[in-house]
């Protein structure tokens, strides 16, 4: 065989594995939302199917660092742990300092009433409206942006947030009514406090250790957000649940615990396929990929309903409701596509003076900044930048770092084409 | 493991073809063809400079129609 063929097998199998690992994570979102539908038919108490998951959610996480702290080879002398082939900047039991954990506790709180809710609402909705209904996060985070850098939204923009509205409003009529408290409880409350949690999450990961220049890796921050969940979800659980309920986490939580543990379980696999992705492939066609959750929480919720037809609902709400349904997902995804895939880089190539290498954590820092390279050679950084539109990165980025006084030459280079990570 | 930028300059209308055969190198973790002074930019990934040497050398100087090219090394990432 020849080398020529070994390569292009070798990078045709790396491009399955990539997409294999977002298409396969956007399944077990799906699974697990339809698995949550089941619980919550069997145990009609959402504080009680909060608590049962964080404790779940906990032991499969402790479990997984135990299994990735393992050493599995030594380079330079250095035992190298199973987990930095998820993660390479995986450090086994490491605990962040409270400039992280702040973050991760202010999530944490959220996590566990956004968590109570999204129990309350499967009671309402089934599993092929949840979720669209949990796509609605993603306008918060866009609206937030314009506010804040006072900056107009794109076109993309504009049409991708009527999409996501008028998909996740035809997806609630599917049910043939329209519960306007209950969709108000899921696109404000829960999808508002999964907007803060996200926001909390980005300035957890964005912290970097300077003594050994790494950032929190993706798995111990997930297990730090499960264990503070967890506590403040137990604190809350043992103040605003009543003593019956209390018994009741012991009674009828074993008969479900190990369906929550399936759950869990599929969440926390669905996560793991995207940290690997991530190392392999684009964040935007990883998220685009992923919003396919959306459409396959229809087929998936269906199969259930036919398995289990009394514990699974699916809601027709007429003979239109499985075309409103599709549409809604349709909808959805197309608006969610279209925010992940019309991003562009743009690279910027600077010479600075010999105080502008102090700058370089200022410059990480501005918005749409996703890397800076500090270079031996003719130019002394390499800037890349993620943004919607060129004139959104000149105005929110580039602009900015003309603006530093050590800039003293920055060229901007717009990507027509890119292959690769 | 190193890491380096390779900016590089192609002579007109041979860019589709010079792309191609970058895609056949391994050691390239980024391919972009860009606008500008330089043609395409290339992100690649060795274990140390000798491996740089041969892939510059053998794989990227010698493909017909790269004029010319400048190699930074990345001394540091932040992010």
């Amino acid at each position: 065989m020849s080398e020529m063929s070994v390569r292009t097998r070798s990078a045709l199998s790396k491009k399955f594995l990539f997409y294999g690992l977002a298409l396969t994570s956007a399944v077990l979102s799906a699974s697990y939302v339809v698995v949550d539908t089941y619980v919550s038919a069997l145990l009609d108490d959402s504080m009680i199917l909060a608590q049962l998951s964080w404790m779940a959610g906990a032991l499969i996480i402790g479990s997984l660092m135990l299994v990735l702290a393992i050493p599995l080879r030594r380079i330079n002398g250095i035992r190298i742990p199973l987990g930095t082939h998820l993660d390479p900047n995986f450090r086994p039991f490491f605990l962040p300092p409270w400039a992280v954990l702040k973050w991760v506790t202010l999530s944490g709180v959220f996590m566990s009433i956004s968590t109570m809710l999204y129990f309350q609402l499967l009671q309402e909705f089934d599993a092929s409206i949840m979720a669209p209904l949990m796509s609605f996060t993603i306008i918060y985070l866009l609206i937030g942006d314009f506010v804040l850098e006072k900056d107009n939204p794109t076109m993309i923009e504009i049409q991708g947030i009527i999409a996501i509205v008028a998909g996740i409003f035809i997806s609630s009529l599917s049910r043939g009514e329209f519960d306007a408290k209950a969709v108000f409880l899921a696109l404000v409350v829960m999808n508002g406090m999964s907007a803060l949690i996200t926001i909390f999450n980005k300035k957890a990961t964005q912290w970097v250790d300077l003594s050994t220049r790494q950032p929190l890796d993706a798995i111990t921050f997930r297990f730090y957000a499960v264990v503070t969940t967890l506590i403040i979800n137990s604190i809350l659980f043992i103040i605003l649940a009543d003593p019956q309920q209390h018994l009741g986490l012991w009674r009828v939580g074993r008969t479900v615990f190990w369906t929550i543990i399936l759950s869990m379980f599929l969440a926390t696999l669905s996560y793991i396929f995207i940290i690997r992705a991530l190392r392999m492939g684009k964040m935007s066609i990883i998220n685009s990929l992923s919003s396919f959750s959306v459409i396959l929480s229809i087929p998936l919720t269906m199969i259930g309903h036919f398995v289990l037809p009394d514990a699974i609902p699916f809601d027709l709400g007429g003979s239109n409701g499985i075309i409103l349904k599709s549409i809604g997902a349709v909808l959805v995804i197309t608006g969610m596509l279209g925010l992940a895939l019309s991003e562009v880089r743009v690279l910027a190539i600077a010479k600075v003076t010999e105080d502008g290498l102090k700058q370089i954590n200022h410059i990480a820092s501005l918005k749409g900044v996703t890397r800076v390279s500090v270079l031996a050679g003719k130019y002394d950084l390499l800037i890349t930048i993620r943004t919607r539109s060129i004139g959104k990165g000149y105005r929110q980025t580039i602009r900015k770092i003309r603006g530093i006084p050590t800039v003293q030459y920055l060229e901007t280079i717009t990507i027509m084409k890119e292959w690769g990570s | 493991m190193i890491s380096a930028y390779i900016l590089i300059d192609v002579k007109k209308g041979h860019t589709v073809k010079v792309v191609e055969l970058l895609k056949q190198v391994d050691e390239i973790e980024l391919l972009s063809v860009v606008t500008g002074e330089y043609d395409i930019i290339i992100r690649i990934k060795v274990q140390e400079l000798d491996e740089l040497f041969d892939i510059m050398v053998n794989k990227i100087d010698s493909i017909e129609g790269v004029n010319e090219t400048v190699t930074s090394i990345v001394e540091k990432d932040f992010k």
